[in-house]
Formats: structure tokens, sequence, C-alpha cells
């Protein structure tokens, strides 16, 4: 564990005066330049996600509307085969009704 | 170009413009993100991304203060972020290393380009002490000694009063004298 000496310490902290500014890297502006231009390209990227989010909607919509249809169809086939009176008459709803 | 030009074109993003900022600022962004983050590559690219934001965000500019003002508080803020997030991923690696899924990788030493040769290695000690300042005490420092603004500037940059910079420079150095005398190895 190394330890300083009370004038080291000055020395230490003294050491910075005078320093120069660093100076940044060649090519800065190009560099900040390819990354802006890379960023455009990603947000153009994003823009098409979008388009596949609406894409999908439009297949569930479309997949829920036949599944609708064939439901419908289903309970128009089953109907085809009992009556509305057999129905009421099952429930006891005809007296009810006539009452 | 008049700096209320060279806001209207960065406004207008103009190319000329930006390259103009990007020209006159480049080396006192480059110098304080240096400072604070120490570490050449990581600086590189977080002076990138000051001018970046500087293009996306020139409208949330009020010129309430010097563009100057305005550029430095950019890229202090990133700066002081980026070391945040760095602080975190080390504390995480720690917890990962108890369970021996991680080995540890320490900074390497850092010597400012802007030190004199005979004074690198007092100037690393300094650095590497610097580190264990709090946020606020770390930029005043850096702001005051490396970049050379004023107690002033350097208030208006950290939205604080002059006295509160002399205050946080102050402290620093006591801050700084304890870390380097008492028990640590820098």
């Amino acid at each position: 564990m190394k330890k300083y000496t009370v004038s080291e310490v000055e020395e230490i902290l003294n050491s910075i005066d005078g320093i120069q500014p660093a100076e940044a890297p060649l090519y800065t502006y190009s560099k900040i330049r390819n990354r802006l231009e890379a960023r455009n390209t990603m947000a153009t990227g994003f823009q098409l996600k979008p388009i596949l989010v609406i894409a999908m909607l439009l297949c569930c919509i479309i997949i829920n509307i036949w599944m609708l249809s064939q439901q419908k169809h289903i309970v128009n086939k089953d109907n085809s085969n009992s009556s509305i009176a057999d129905f009421s008459a099952e429930y006891g709803l005809h007296d009810s009704y006539t009452n | 170009m008049t700096e209320t030009e060279l806001i209207q074109g960065l406004r207008n993003k103009s190319e000329a413009a930006f390259e103009y900022l990007v020209h006159a600022y480049q080396h006192k962004v480059f110098n304080v993100v240096l400072g604070l983050v120490q570490q050449e590559t990581e600086a590189e690219d977080l002076a990138q991304e000051v001018f970046i934001q500087i293009y996306l965000h020139i409208h949330s500019f009020k010129g309430e203060s010097k563009l100057s003002t305005w550029i430095y508080r950019i890229a202090t803020t990133k700066a002081l972020d980026h070391i945040r997030k760095r602080n975190t991923r080390k504390r995480f690696g720690q917890v990962l290393r108890i369970f021996g899924k991680e080995e540890e990788v320490q900074l390497p030493e850092f010597i400012h380009p802007g030190i004199a040769l005979e004074k690198k290695e007092m100037a690393a000690i300094l650095f590497q002490a610097l580190q264990k300042l709090p946020e606020s005490q770390r930029t005043a420092f850096i702001l005051i000694k490396t970049e050379g603004l004023s107690y002033e500037e350097t208030s208006v940059i950290m939205k604080t009063s002059v006295k509160a910079v002399e205050a946080y420079m102050h402290r620093a150095k006591q801050q700084l004298r304890k870390i380097l005398i008492a028990n640590h190895e820098v």
C-alpha cells in the first residue's frame, strides 16, 4: 500500500497545472456524419415495422371473420334439425309465455 | 459566423453550420469528456454522441445561456451518465465474480495527453484519485483545471452559484489530499 508524504501530495496536486487541452481525434466530423446516416437508415428500417404490424393485424381480423363465419354455419346446421318450439318445450318456456 | 447565425443554421439543419459547430467545439468537448471518463476511445465515442444530440435537439436550446455553456452541459451530463453506467457494470461484475462467473477488468492507467512528460507519472496518480471524488467536485475540478474555465463559467454550466463552485474546488482539493495521504494506493 503506497502512502504519500505531504510534499509528494502537493507535487501530485500541482502536476495538472499547465496542462494542455487534449485534441479530438482526426476526422471527428466525418465519423459523426457516418453515425447520423447510420441512425437515419435505422430509423427508416424502423418505419417498416408499423407496416408489418398492420399486416399482422389484418391477418388476425381475416382469420377471426373466417372463424366466425364457420361458427355461424355450424350453428345454422344444428338449428335445421330442431325448432324453436322444441326448445321452448324443453325449458318450459311455452307456458310462461302463454300465461 | 456569429452565434445567432450558427444556431439558426443548426435549426435549419444546415450541413455547413453543423460542420462549423463540430470544428469549433470538437476539442473542447473531447477534452472535458476525456477528463471525466479517463478513457480515450470512450471519450471519442461520447464526444460524437454529444454532437449528435446537439444536431437532433437544437430546438430545445432556448438561448438563455451561451451556446458553449449548453454544449459543455451536454458533454458533462453525458460523461457523468457514462461513468454511472460503468460503475453499475463494475458492481454487477463484482457480484458475478462472487459466483466465479466473471473476471475482474481493471481500467488502464490514464495519462492525459496534454500533460508535460516529466509530470505524467504524478498526473496519472492524481487522475486515479479524482475517480474517488463525488460527481460535483470532480466536474468542477475538471472544468476549471483541465479546460481552464473560470469559476463563473463553471457555475453557469453546473447550474449553481460561484460560491458553490468555490466550495466544490476547496473540498475536492481537501478530499484529494486525504485520499493520497491517508489510506489508498493510487
